[in-house]
């Protein structure tokens, strides 16, 4: 019995062994794309210039460029792609949906509306918050669809195809309201919301970077503590119940901090898109579906997506900042394409 | 594991308390050279002179200054950023003036674009004394202005397009003040005015027989309308010439128009703005003319049968020149009252004085004849 025993547990801990050190590799990794990201940039500063600044020992000049323009929005690279990682892998998991990301259930329409309304009809929400209309009217906006949602949840003791379907016409609700908006819109405030509705870092700064980090670690410490559950949740409503789990209650909560992560990622830089997605499949075909490294794997591998993607936003046309939500769909698409094609068994 | 990620949050967070709590950068200013103005934002905004770089939202904002300060700014410019005709005015400041000012040969890029992000490190990098934009939302641009100023580079914010009759000379004695050219500035505005003066002396706006006017937007095709204006900017001015835009208060600011209601509405003119201007050829204005002309029941409307179609340069409603259009479109309304005006004729004066390019290289107007 010994041997057995002993057997199994070393296939386990090389496992968990494999596992551990993908997690630590893909750390240095983003911390290498974190530095290059702040050395990089169209203000011309050499190496030797920008290590200066970063010790605060350069010009006033070379000291703002690095430290209010280049590092919030590299750090926000990192903290916006692993908020937008974990979403997708909560409501992958809660909805049992391969299609699901952070945007889904109408959450990201429902941002764009909160926007529409500040960018062409300068109406605020919240009255008196001045140039942070934008954000104050996408992040309630967010929430009120993720409020209608739960208590939608609650009422019918909806599984989770209505949940999705309720979702989508959320989501079609939202989105007609924002045609609406921009089919009053003058022609110079919908260019603006087209630009804001690509995606962006460029608008991040310190305060918004402390908000986004508080929230992204507070979700991640929520969901890794209920990391079982959550794994549980992989199975049918049925298994998971007989497990002792109450799915319905788990689904809500998580589906209020999804939203809680979706609305201040998108309030803050736009809609990102595909990095939701992509990030918890690539994951899951590294750990599967055991919420101790597939929550943090998702979070990892979207901040990288997006750190990466931050990177090539300011290098392909020098001068120019690209919208951040381009790259990571033009490039990011054929390259999961090609992935999933050269993985033969499924691994949904 | 767990216990290590924790930490290397805990670092990252360390590090950005530490930039929260950073004060911003202050620079020294000699008082001597300082230029203090409220822009049109109503920004109290101080300029270190003497200006010697100077950035450009766009091309139609760097004439503005053009206009009112003349060649010289042309040589002080250092980049103008983007958008859908940049590269081509761009090439005609260059083709003219890059023997002179070799730095229009290679103006680097800054991004910008309609309401596209500014590279803001670009910006800085260029390291210039004043940017000024003409921008109709202020609020949208505030954090990219903020960081700028932290920068020690101060924004000036125009905005021509809030009430075309006042504000381009409201902008035009705000430039003559930060350059010093207030005589100019004043001498530009007289001109101005003396064309609104004479439009104003008609008292079109007790007319009874006021024509109906329906305008577009060019960009639109035979089988697609684009949008039109049922209030603010070139809805403004046909009301200020005196006429009755059929779109008024139908619908949104620029919705499209209900072709239905424009055929049963039949109206006396029709307008068009389009991509005329610097370097688009005559035989192009039509086409869009010819192109509209096509669709559905537009051979039976008045305007189109008696050549009361014409083609204006979109943008003209919303910079220094919104006299031309006004004074264009009243001659067209009431031809016997401007009979001894001729505006083409000023606005080629107004070429002649303050334009840095000529009127001859570009179109002005197109009518449609020959239908």
């Amino acid at each position: 019995m010994d041997k057995t025993v002993q057997a199994g547990r070393e296939i386990y801990i090389n496992i968990v062994q494999k596992k551990i050190t993908i997690i630590t590799a893909l750390i240095f990794v983003i911390l290498f794309s974190l530095v290059i990201n702040i050395f990089v940039g169209s203000a011309g500063l050499t190496l030797s210039e920008t290590v200066a600044a970063i010790a605060r020992q350069a010009d006033d000049t070379s000291i703002l460029v690095v430290w209010d323009i280049r590092m919030p929005v590299a750090l926000s690279a990192v903290f916006i792609g692993a908020a937008l990682g974990m979403a997708g892998c909560e409501m992958q998991t809660i909805l049992r949906n391969p299609m699901a990301s952070a945007y889904t259930l109408g959450l990201s329409s429902a941002a764009s509306f909160g926007a529409a309304l500040a960018i062409v009809l300068r109406f605020s929400v919240i009255p008196g918050v001045g140039n942070y209309m934008l954000i104050a009217n996408s992040l309630l906006f967010t929430m009120l669809a993720a409020g209608v949602i739960i208590a939608f949840s609650k009422k019918s003791g909806a599984d989770r195809g209505i949940i999705i379907l309720f979702g989508i016409a959320l989501n079609f609700l939202f989105g007609s309201l924002t045609t609406l908006i921009k089919y009053v819109a003058n022609e110079v405030d919908l260019q603006s919301f087209v630009f804001w509705s690509f995606g962006s870092l460029t608008k991040m700064n310190w305060e918004k970077l402390a908000v986004t980090v508080f929230v992204t670690v507070l979700c991640f410490i929520i969901f890794a503590r209920k990391a079982w559950k959550l794994t549980a949740m992989s199975l049918s409503d049925t298994n998971a119940l007989s497990l002792g789990i109450d799915v319905n209650q788990v689904r809500r909560n998580t589906i209020f901090f999804v939203a809680l992560l979706a609305a201040t990622t998108v309030s803050f830089a736009g809609t990102i898109g595909f990095v939701g997605l992509v990030a918890p499949h690539l994951a899951r075909m590294i750990s599967g579906e055991d919420q101790r490294y597939f929550l943090p794997l998702s979070a990892l591998i979207g901040a990288l997506i997006l750190s990466l993607a931050s990177i090539l936003c300011k290098i392909l046309v020098p001068g120019t900042i690209l919208p951040i939500g381009l790259i990571t769909s033009i490039i990011g698409i054929p390259f999961f394409t090609a992935l999933i094609l050269q993985r033969k068994r499924s691994y949904m | 594991m767990r216990k290590s990620i924790l930490v290397l949050l805990l670092i990252l967070t360390t590090f950005i308390a530490v930039g929260c709590s950073k004060q911003p950068a202050v620079n020294s200013i000699d008082d001597e050279s300082l230029i203090t103005v409220t822009d049109m934002a109503g920004r109290e905004v101080a300029i270190e002179g003497p200006i010697e770089r100077i950035l450009f939202d766009q091309w139609g904002c760097a004439e503005i200054v053009f206009a009112v300060v003349g060649e010289e700014a042309l040589g002080k410019t250092v980049a103008v950023g983007n958008n859908k005709t940049s590269e081509f005015m761009k090439s005609l400041y260059a083709d003219k003036y890059s023997g002179k000012y070799t730095q229009l040969k290679s103006l680097p890029n800054i991004g910008g674009g309609g309401g596209g992000p500014f590279d803001v490190e670009a910006i800085i990098a260029l390291k210039p004394d004043v940017f000024i934009i003409n921008s109709t939302d202020p609020g949208g641009i505030a954090e990219m202005v903020g960081t700028l100023e932290k920068a020690g580079i101060p924004s000036i914010i125009l905005n021509l397009a809030a009430r075309p009759m006042e504000t381009p000379q409201i902008g035009i004695e705000l430039i003559g003040n930060i350059f010093g050219k207030e005589e100019r500035a004043q001498e530009l505005n007289n001109f101005i005015n003396t064309q609104f003066e004479l439009i104003n002396s008609k008292n079109l706006s007790e007319r009874t027989d006021k024509p109906t006017v329906y305008m577009e937007k060019g960009s639109g095709s035979a089988d697609k309308y684009d949008s039109t204006w049922a209030s603010g900017s070139w809805s403004d001015i046909i009301e200020y010439a005196g006429g009755i835009n059929i779109a008024a208060n139908t619908s949104g600011s620029s919705a499209q128009i209900d072709p239905e209601y424009l055929i049963t509405s039949d109206p006396d003119f029709i307008i068009i703005a389009g991509a005329l201007g610097f370097g688009e050829d005559i035989y192009k204005g039509t086409a869009v003319l010819d192109e509209y002309a096509k669709r559905v029941g537009w051979d039976k409307l008045k305007a189109v049968r008696e050549n009361n179609y014409y083609e204006l340069p979109h943008g003209y409603e919303r910079n220094q020149m919104t006299f031309y259009p006004s004074l264009f479109l009243a001659k067209l309304f009431y031809p016997a009252e401007f009979a001894d005006t001729n505006p083409p004729e000023i606005l080629k004066e107004y070429f002649d004085r303050y334009m840095l390019l000529d009127y001859d290289e570009g179109v002005w107007f197109v009518q449609r004849k020959d239908f």
